[in-house]
């Protein structure tokens, strides 16, 4: 019986910009069906690694294997598997939201009809219904992040690779799209997000990766990680070296 | 690898050598003619006549290409604690941006009059009283101009035709001598009465009526100050979170929508879906909206005078039809086909992550481009049925053809230049230069409409309609070969340039946006 390949296996993965490494043999596999959260202080490389990820920037060197397909050489198998939530936007300001998503449900080779019609009951879902005559423009940055989200499920994807998914999403907004993740984890969709609420991911990732200077320098289940009493705030910090000498601006005092 | 690293700044040295070169070229020869003695009797129509010109340009050229050059935005500023004063005086400072060649022309008659022996340096200081009160007053009042035309750009689309008004002034000389206004009728407005601005700072440079031409060029001055600094505070109590997101109307009108679907009518997706969302997005982009305006009229405007005194089988009337209509093409360029991406802005990351060829994507945006230039061409040859320019259904298929067949050469190299040299492009805003673009886009015309300049020569030399007609058919086979090499080209730069691709589309303008 053959075993179904991991979600995601990378191996030695490199990106060197101007002799300096933002991401430093960074090696990693997500099981199917898992909840992943990858974690590091700002500028640790994981914007990055989810850019090669998607195949958005070339890898320095080192191999990536999604859904058991090779990027850059499956390239466009992945991608139809695949949904995305960038950090940078990734939606037309110019378009309204339910064109938005009628219109990227068509890049994913979805007939019109199906297109409008899943359009539809993503904006009823994401409570956008009242604004899908609104350009995005208009929208605010919460509304924004659901409909990158919205537009991410469309196509029904296997993986999800997320970039701060919830920033500057409402409480209410976000319990919303928590809800949806968890949902589309249970019926077998594999979930690799970053974020910097630590909270979050410790309550929604099974596993996770904490990611500086381009290595990763911990990782492992939840349990695994926060280890006896620990919160997986406390290991972050332990592991990143988050301690600041306020002292020394003695006029801030 | 290298060699693309350096093709932007290339690309930037020669557009500006060639665009800068021109004005450079020019103010050479206008040092030369007021620095000769015997040119003495001209010097003043000649220099009021020319500072003229050089209000004109200074003042609409920036309206007319859709390019502020640099400018400050007061939203990022505001919650500093900074001087009002002192924003306007680096808004003045940027505002000299837009129309530097003006500087350089201004510079150069007043070398000439320093270096002229009949003024020389005693005249020296009122020479440079005389540019600097006229180049300062220009300054002004641009800066006024920038501040009414962006709020007239977050407005309705009536308040766009009005501006299409503002834009037609300069086209005003055109105008006079397509509607043959009498002479006398315009000598009573002549140029050189010292009431006018530039007249007053004429004489001044060249020492003749100084009080009069003092007091007048003071006025003024103090005038576009008044108006210019209004503006400013004016554009400092706009809320520009409301004004920008002023809520566009997108209800689905039967007629529009139906226009919209028909690519995805007629070619399957991803391209139906591409060129769909396209001319959505185009459609809503008050910039956009704009330049077409400008592009579906200028071409006519500018062109039909030429045609007054021509006859019925001139080359000039008999190439009319298609002229025009590429200089729609032409005006077109730097806000489309030159830098394709330049409205997606981060979105760009779109076309690369969804499962579609990146080769389809550009496709989708040059169709979405030749399908708006079809109501250019009706219009075109609508005009020119209602004034005796020859039409007849082979000269409409002529126009097409010729139209269609420039466009695969500049949107060939378009796609290069689309991927290699992106430049995120504010739907909202009118600061980024196109002039460069535009000065490209010029000076690449003789070349790229080689093939089709051939084919017109030879119906003039063989006066035959089927050697036209073949040369137009090689011509049409060498640009689609042509285009297939220029996206081949682009598809491949974009596989190793998307990095640097997503990285300058994605750029957010910070305080003060580039021009």
């Amino acid at each position: 019986m053959s075993v179904a390949p991991p979600a995601i296996q990378v191996r030695d993965l490199r990106k060197i910009y101007e002799g300096k490494a933002a991401v430093d043999g960074l090696s990693l596999t997500v099981p199917r069906g898992s909840f992943f959260g990858f974690l590091g202080p700002n500028g640790a490389g994981k914007s990055t690694t989810i850019r090669m990820l998607t195949g958005l920037i070339p890898a320095t060197s080192g191999s990536i294997e999604l859904l058991g397909l090779r990027i850059p050489e499956d390239d466009l198998a992945i991608k139809q598997r695949i949904g995305l939530v960038p950090d940078e936007s990734l939606l037309f300001d110019r378009l309204t939201g339910a064109e938005f998503l009628e219109f990227v449900g068509r890049m994913y080779a979805l007939p019109r009809p199906l297109a409008i019609q899943r359009a539809n009951e993503l904006l009823e879902l994401f409570e956008l219904a009242n604004e899908r005559r609104k350009l995005i423009a208009e929208y605010s940055k919460g509304m924004r992040k659901r409909l990158a989200m919205a537009a991410s499920l469309i196509h029904k994807p296997e993986l999800f690779l997320m970039d701060e998914p919830f920033e500057g999403v409402d409480a209410v907004g976000a319990r919303l799209m928590k809800d949806i993740l968890v949902d589309q984890v249970r019926h077998g969709a594999t979930i690799f997000l970053t974020s910097h609420v630590l909270e979050v991911v410790e309550r929604l990732c099974d596993s996770a990766a904490i990611i500086n200077k381009g290595r990763i320098v911990a990782e492992g289940r939840m349990e695994e990680l926060r280890g006896g009493s620990e919160t997986l705030e406390d290991v972050f910090v332990r592991t990143v070296g988050g301690a600041r000498d306020y002292d020394k601006l003695e006029w801030l005092g | 690898m290298r060699l693309a690293g350096r093709a932007g700044p290339l690309f930037s040295i020669v557009t500006g050598t060639l665009y800068y070169g021109f004005w450079g070229v020019v103010a050479f020869a206008a040092a030369a003619f007021f620095s000769g003695p015997n040119n003495q009797p001209y010097f003043l129509p000649v220099l009021s006549s020319g500072l003229l010109f050089v209000m004109l340009y200074w003042q609409l050229a920036p309206v007319i290409s859709a390019g502020f050059g640099a400018a400050l935005d007061m939203r990022k500023l505001l919650a500093y604690p900074i001087p009002h004063r002192k924003l306007f005086a680096v808004e003045l400072m940027l505002r000299t941006t837009s129309s530097g060649e003006m500087l350089l022309l201004l510079a150069g008659a007043t070398i000439g009059l320093l270096r002229n022996p009949l003024f020389g340096w005693k005249f020296g200081a009122l020479t440079i009283f005389g540019a600097a009160a006229f180049a300062i007053t220009n300054i002004l009042l641009s800066a006024g101009i920038r501040t009414v035309v962006e709020s007239l750009f977050r407005r309705t689309r009536l308040k766009e035709a009005v501006m299409l008004l503002v834009a037609l002034l300069g086209l005003l000389p055109q105008l006079l001598i397509f509607l043959k206004v009498r002479r006398s009728t315009l000598l009573r407005f002549a140029p050189s009465g010292i009431a006018w601005p530039w007249a007053a700072a004429a004489r001044l440079m060249i020492g003749t009526e100084v009080a009069w031409a003092a007091t007048a060029s003071l006025l003024y001055l103090a005038a576009s100050y008044w108006f210019g600094r209004r503006q400013f505070e004016r554009s400092l109590v706009v809320d520009g979170a409301v004004t920008r997101e002023q809520k566009q109307d997108t209800r689905p009108d039967p007629f529009s929508e139906r226009l919209f679907r028909f690519p995805s009518r007629v070619l399957r997706d991803p391209l139906g879906a591409l060129i769909e969302k396209e001319l959505r997005t185009l459609a809503r982009i008050p910039r956009f909206r704009m330049v077409y305006l400008m592009s579906c009229v200028f071409g006519i405007v500018i062109y039909l005078p030429a045609l007054r005194n021509s006859d019925r089988h001139s080359f000039a009337m008999q190439a009319a039809l298609p002229i025009m209509g590429l200089y729609g093409l032409l005006m077109l360029g730097p806000i489309s086909y030159w830098n394709a991406f330049g409205f997606d802005r981060s979105a760009v990351q779109g076309y690369f992550s969804w499962p579609i060829p990146f080769r389809d994507a550009l496709i989708g945006k040059n169709i979405s481009v030749a399908l708006l230039l079809l109501p250019q061409i009706v219009l075109v040859i609508l005009v020119g049925t209602s004034v005796r320019v020859p039409v007849s259904p082979a000269k409409c298929v002529e126009t097409l053809a010729v139209i269609l067949i420039a466009s695969l050469y500049w949107f060939s190299v378009g796609n290069i230049v689309s991927v290699r040299m992106p430049r995120a492009m504010d739907p909202e805003k009118m600061n980024q230069a196109a002039n460069r673009l535009q000065a490209l886009s010029i000076f690449s015309a003789p070349v790229l409409l080689l093939p089709i300049v051939l084919a017109y020569w030879a119906r003039a030399v063989f006066e035959s309609g089927i050697v036209f007609a073949g040369i137009l058919v090689i011509a049409a086979i060498v640009g689609m070969i042509f285009y297939k090499v220029g996206l081949d080209s682009a598809v491949a730069a974009s596989a190793f340039r998307r990095e640097s691709m997503l990285m300058h589309l994605s750029k957010a303008d910070g305080p003060v946006s580039v021009g």
